[in-house]
């Protein structure tokens, strides 16, 4: 469905992705794991088109995207939900979810998206009790709900999450992971999911991919990566070596 | 005037000040276009509305594009000062020093009104803006393209990130604030005449009523308007005239003193936008 070739992106002229190359195929729920400054917002960024790559190539459903700007991407099916939230706070649940179906808005097509906003309140109850109140008043589990719904508002064929536990709480973390898993399933969705959590992305995730200062370093099955050494050093927290000499 | 304020407020989180320029436009244009062009007077009102919504056109694809990659407030703010001085320069080319009138949009014995006289023109220019809250309110609140530029002033990447043209939005607030200044300025010009550097004072005024309202919201920004210019008023009467100007300014200083976010603002927006 998504294909990435040798895509450079750099500021100035420091790189922050080399050569990256990845895929996703229809249906999937991918990860991409690594730290800090690893490059992973880039990626997401350049994926939507906020940020021109340099070189290489994106593709979505044989089509070149690559360099597009964000409204098309937009349109086309790729909805992304930006890290640290970025919902509008002072405006209310109800629209902010009217926002995320600008692109297909239409006078005629308002009963639809009425039904949309049916559907989201039915994925997430506790959106439906507060669509009046201004978004910024949610707490932040709940604001992550309404920026998933507000990207699903697009009805995209690929979602890219961007740090979705970063600023919720451990439970709710837990909860808005099982909401991706429902997602895939109900409506037939791919994902993109950029981590740092790494135990829990690969817990639902089917691949992952490991990016470190801008490379790819390692791809596979979420079993393989959960198994691999270095990922468990690096990311999970454990450290087989040292476990092997206690 | 505050209203303009609010529509570029509202979608960019950018204060124009060369604001006041497009109701000297608006005046200016009008007298221009009905006197010395002489078209008939719906011709004019249309072809300076034209004018004023090219000028703020012109404006945004000028000055603030090629700024908006730096996202820079002060310096978008700066540069909306530089374009006032521009205008005006070009203004005082064009039209000279003096200032200009036109006769009243309606001709007819003024009414009084509780001993109070009432030109037939102020009942029009308290029509027009009233009618324009009634429109800007629903387009800001009803509308989704209103909501998308409400969207674009909160955060430029998340509306960028819904599919949302933040350049086209941005540059449509500008031609519609001209639009509604130009217009306040074609109500206007009757009543207190317009000449070349009326821009700033204007733009003074208007900022005072928009803040002391509560920057965003219209019916503030005519509520501030309209108790700016009551005090006015009385100052020049009961005091002196001379102090009539200062005195919006000492209403602006005790409002941001205690009650910085306006007379209708909500605290919690308020707030919210600082997160």
């Amino acid at each position: 469905m998504l294909r990435i070739k040798n895509l450079d992106v750099h500021y100035g002229k420091l790189y922050i992705l080399k050569k990256v190359s990845l895929h996703i195929k229809k249906g999937e729920l991918v990860t991409i794991l690594g730290s800090n400054g690893a490059g992973k917002t880039t990626l997401l960024n350049t994926i939507s088109g906020l940020i021109k790559p340099t070189s290489g190539e994106i593709v979505f459903e044989d089509r070149n995207i690559t360099g597009m700007e964000p409204d098309k991407i937009v349109k086309i099916g790729i909805s992304q939900v930006p890290e640290g939230r970025l919902i509008f706070k002072t405006l209310t649940v109800e629209e902010n979810l009217l926002l995320g179906s600008y692109h297909r808005y239409k006078i005629g097509r308002k009963k639809e998206i009425k039904n949309d906003m049916e559907t989201i309140y039915s994925l997430f109850p506790k959106l439906k009790d507060r669509r009046k109140q201004l978004a910024g008043t949610l707490s932040g589990g709940e604001q992550q709900m309404l920026a998933i719904g507000r990207a699903l508002m697009s009805k995209p064929k690929l979602l890219l999450l961007d740090e979705p536990s970063m600023g919720v709480a451990p439970n709710v973390v837990k909860e808005i992971f099982v909401h991706l898993v429902e997602l895939l399933k109900s409506l037939s969705l791919t994902m993109l999911l950029v981590e740092q959590n790494a135990k829990s992305a690969l817990k639902i995730a089917h691949r992952g991919y490991v990016i470190e200062t801008g490379r790819i370093v390692l791809e596979g099955s979420s079993e393989d990566l959960l198994s691999n050494k270095d990922v468990q050093r690096a990311y999970l927290g454990r450290d087989l070596d040292a476990e092997v000499i206690i | 005037m505050g209203i303009g304020f609010n529509i570029i407020y509202n979608s960019t989180s950018i204060i124009n000040l060369a604001q006041g320029e497009f109701v000297v436009i608006g005046g200016l244009g009008m007298w221009y276009f009905l006197e010395a062009v002489k078209l008939p007077f719906p011709l004019a009102f249309i072809s300076t509305i034209v004018v004023a919504a090219v000028a703020g056109l012109l404006m945004e694809r000028l000055t603030i594009r090629p700024l908006m990659k730096k996202l820079d407030l002060l310096l978008m703010i700066m540069v909306t000062i530089s374009v006032s001085i521009l205008i005006r320069g070009l203004l005082m080319f064009k039209f000279g020093k003096e200032p200009y009138t036109y006769p009243p949009f309606t001709e007819g014995e003024p009414i009084v009104l509780f001993g109070a006289v009432i030109t037939q023109q102020i009942l029009w220019v308290i029509g027009i803006t009233f009618l324009s809250i009634v429109l800007l309110y629903l387009f800001f609140n009803k509308t989704l393209l209103g909501r998308a530029m409400k969207a674009c002033s909160i955060d430029a990447k998340a509306a960028r990130l819904m599919g949302i043209n933040v350049s086209q939005i941005v540059m449509l607030s500008f031609v519609i604030s001209a639009v509604v200044g130009a217009i306040g300025g074609i109500a206007i010009t009757p009543i207190s005449l317009m000449e070349y550097d009326k821009g700033p004072m204007l733009a003074v005024k208007g900022f005072c009523a928009a803040i002391v309202g509560g920057l965003g919201k219209s019916r503030g920004a005519v509520f501030g308007g309209f108790l700016l210019g009551i005090v006015e008023s009385l100052t020049a009467g009961y005091l002196h005239s001379g102090f009539k100007d200062a005195v919006a300014l000492l209403i602006l200083l005790f409002v941001l003193f205690f009650k910085p976010a306006g007379i209708f603002g909500s605290k919690e927006a308020m707030r919210l936008r600082k997160l």
